[in-house]
């Protein structure tokens, strides 16, 4: 049945074909149980485990392909709010939240829940705030609403400009963190795994752009969710005897708060502002679980949890997915969704932490090193993991993890097939690519919509215009791919850095234009660059020592500059015009037809009675 | 579809509802974290419950505050008469 691209019915067997999908990823997994029992060679799994949902979401992407721009950059409008949420929780965490956060979450204790308030309050903040206007509005691209709200190619173009770093820090953190599980998965070299990681994301977006990414997308994040949930499920029957690990793993905490006294962890007294979370390299286990602010003081706590809210809301990689739900309604049920998912994934990351504490305790501290595991060995001889000191008894402080390794090590110590530790991998993969190929779709979109064909507000002929965003997406891959390898940082930290610049340029401007009438293109030019330039100000200061300031905690200090700025050079300006003011007031109620979608109809009818 | 005439209020009620959604759950992300050592030496669930509250408790009020919210904001939009039909 053709569908024009007006009609907005959901697929009603979309539940079918995820169903198909999640059955054949089970099977996948089950049928190499199999195989490991029946003895097929290692490199045969991990190529399998890899290459196999690999093949089923590049599938999945290239059938979806459109030629339409409705379709292409909004996915026509019709994604059930599920599936929106599923995809945006997904790609917001990514491989760095779920790999990164599990390991700072053990490493840190309970100073990690800054990452987790931080993801989920997001949502709750794009839900309130800004996603129900944008949905109403309905551009393709942040920067193509703000040019469009308040009637300025300068803000469109500047804004192009400025959203596309933290898109960029984004892709990079994804494909670094892509690049250290693929080559555990695979054991290939760094380029090898980079240009697998490429292929995967041009594969499963180049055709469809959006409508590719919300289908693709939705079955790596199903994925995603069984390689997380299965084993921590698993060792949560092992150990508590019920499946839920979110909510069962309270017993080992306390206990593991008692032998924490027994060891003399110490209690660490912080300044209020202190900032100090783990890196990549490899990192002693120094904190209680449950004691808070052992490496991040309480001030700087809820400063890193505001601040990085406020940049998930604006995240201009997230935002264009927004735009894809049917209605306004759908859009705050997608959201609802999203921060649901999102909770329910960290938590699980949470438990994963609380269990391989206790496997630390359990199995590591009290022996000496002669006496340490098989698992632990390989895990040290892999660079992931180390003891050091030659006490007979080892106390918890000389056992050092890799905070990226922390995920997959659980599996491991509690001596599951291999297969298990390959599909947590191979799940930590899915999400990079998830995440990777929301960003350099949303960064393709941005070079191609906004700074290519900037200077007009009429786009080009559909073929060319999807052609263009076509070559867009994948030199942004590209160059993201060339920018992770070039910049070997700490993938955590880049994520970080993304959402403190999205929170300190992008969330004043985008708040303001929804909620302030009197906001003026200048205003909004000067508001970002402030948030802009102070915010990367304060990072470059907090790297190099010279504040007391951490540079993740850059927002602090852009946020208030970014809204101080905005308001300031609003009232300097005169008043907009009553055109943006009408523009304004559509936008803020819901229902009635789309404020793009009517432009653009508009706009075609013109085109058609144009006199030859 | 909202009528012109109706807006104005369906704005104010809006507002209204976008003040009472957010400021109780920011309070709270502020607030749980800074007592949490405090609230420790309790439990619940058999967790401590400053770490309880902290992380299962602050995604639970988020889940809870989105849905309320999207109930109230519907609410909101079908008493102003804007009932979006696909």
């Amino acid at each position: 049945m053709p569908l024009s691209s007006r009609s907005r019915a959901i697929n009603p067997r979309l539940g079918v074909y995820f169903g198909i999908f999640t059955s054949a990823f089970v099977a996948l997994v089950l049928v190499m149980l199999i195989f490991e029992q029946l003895g097929a060679s290692d490199t045969l799994l991990r190529g399998l485990m890899l290459g196999g949902p690999l093949a089923l979401y590049a599938a999945i992407g290239l059938s979806a392909g459109c030629s339409e721009p409705l379709e292409f950059f909004a996915s026509g409008r019709r994604v059930p709010p599920f599936f929106n949420g599923l995809v945006l929780a997904v790609s917001a965490m990514g491989a760095t939240g779920l790999v990164a956060g599990t390991g700072l979450l053990f490493l840190n204790g309970f100073d990690g829940w800054f990452l987790v308030i931080a993801l989920t309050g997001g949502f709750v903040i794009m839900a309130i705030l800004i996603a129900p206007y944008l949905r109403k509005f309905g551009a393709f691209t942040i920067p193509s609403y703000l040019g469009r709200r308040l009637e300025s190619r300068l803000v469109r173009l500047a804004a192009a400009g400025l959203v596309a770093i933290p898109m960029l820090l984004v892709i990079a953190a994804e494909v670094r963190t892509g690049i250290f599980v693929g080559s555990w998965l695979t054991g290939q070299s760094e380029q090898m795994v980079a240009a697998i990681l490429a292929a995967a994301i041009i594969l499963a977006i180049i055709l469809g752009g959006m409508r590719s990414a919300s289908w693709a997308n939705s079955s790596e994040s199903i994925a995603v969710l069984m390689a997380l949930i299965v084993p921590a499920a698993m060792v949560a029957v092992a150990v508590t005897y019920l499946p839920f690990a979110q909510l069962s793993h309270g017993p080992v905490l306390r206990a593991l708060g008692r032998l924490e006294v027994q060891q003399g962890m110490p209690i660490p007294i912080l300044s209020p502002l202190a900032f100090d979370i783990a890196g990549v390299e490899l990192q002693s286990i120094v904190q209680r679980m449950s004691k808070p602010f052992g490496s991040i003081g309480s001030v700087s706590f809820v400063l890193a949890s505001l601040t990085l809210m406020a940049g998930v809301a604006a995240a201009p990689w997230l935002l264009p997915r927004v735009g894809t739900t049917p209605s306004v309604y759908d859009t705050r049920k997608s959201l609802g969704w999203a921060t649901f998912i999102i909770g329910m994934i960290l938590l699980t990351a949470s438990s994963v932490a609380v269990f391989m504490r206790d496997v630390v305790m359990d199995m590591l501290v009290g022996y000496s090193q002669s006496q340490l595991p098989e698992w632990f060995r390989s895990l040290e001889a892999a660079g992931l993991a180390g003891a050091h000191g030659q006490v007979p008894r080892l106390p918890i402080s000389s056992f050092s993890f890799k905070r990226d390794a922390v995920l997959f090590a659980l599996p491991i110590a509690y001596g599951y097939p291999a297969v298990l530790v390959y599909l947590s991998l191979a799940g930590a993969f899915a999400a990079a690519v998830a995440a990777a190929s929301m960003s350099s779709l949303a960064l393709g979109s941005v070079l191609s919509e906004d700074v290519v064909n900037g200077m007009q507000w009429e786009p080009a002929p559909n073929r060319i215009r999807l052609t263009l965003a076509r070559v867009s997406i994948a030199a942004a891959v590209v160059v993201g791919i060339w920018f992770a390898l070039i910049v070997p940082a700490d993938p955590l930290k880049l994520l970080l850095w993304a959402l403190a610049l999205s929170a300190s340029g992008l969330f004043p401007v985008l708040f303001l234009s929804i909620w302030w009438k009197r906001l003026t293109a200048f205003g909004a030019l000067a508001g970002m660059a402030a948030g802009f330039g102070v915010a990367v100000l304060a990072m470059i200061a907090g790297e190099a020592g010279w504040s007391g300031l951490h540079s993740v905690l850059a927002g602090v200090a852009g946020m208030p500059a970014g809204f101080l700025v905005a308001v300031g050079a609003s009232w300097l300006s005169p008043m907009p015009s009553r055109q943006a003011l009408e523009l304004l007031h559509d936008m803020r109620v819901p229902g009635g037809e789309t404020v793009h979608d009517r432009e653009m109809r508009l706009l075609r009818l013109k085109q058609r009675t144009r006199p030859l | 579809m909202i009528e012109r005439q109706e807006r104005k209020p369906y704005w104010r009620h809006t507002k209204w509802q976008m003040l009472a959604s957010l400021l109780p759950f920011l309070l709270v992300v502020i607030v749980f974290p800074l007592y949490a050592d405090r609230l420790n030496s309790n439990k619940f669930l058999s967790f401590p419950l400053g770490y309880f509250l902290a992380g299962h408790g602050l995604v639970l009020i988020a889940v809870v505050t989105v849905a309320s919210f999207v109930n109230r904001q519907d609410a909101i939009d079908h008493w102003h008469g804007g009932h979006e039909n696909l």
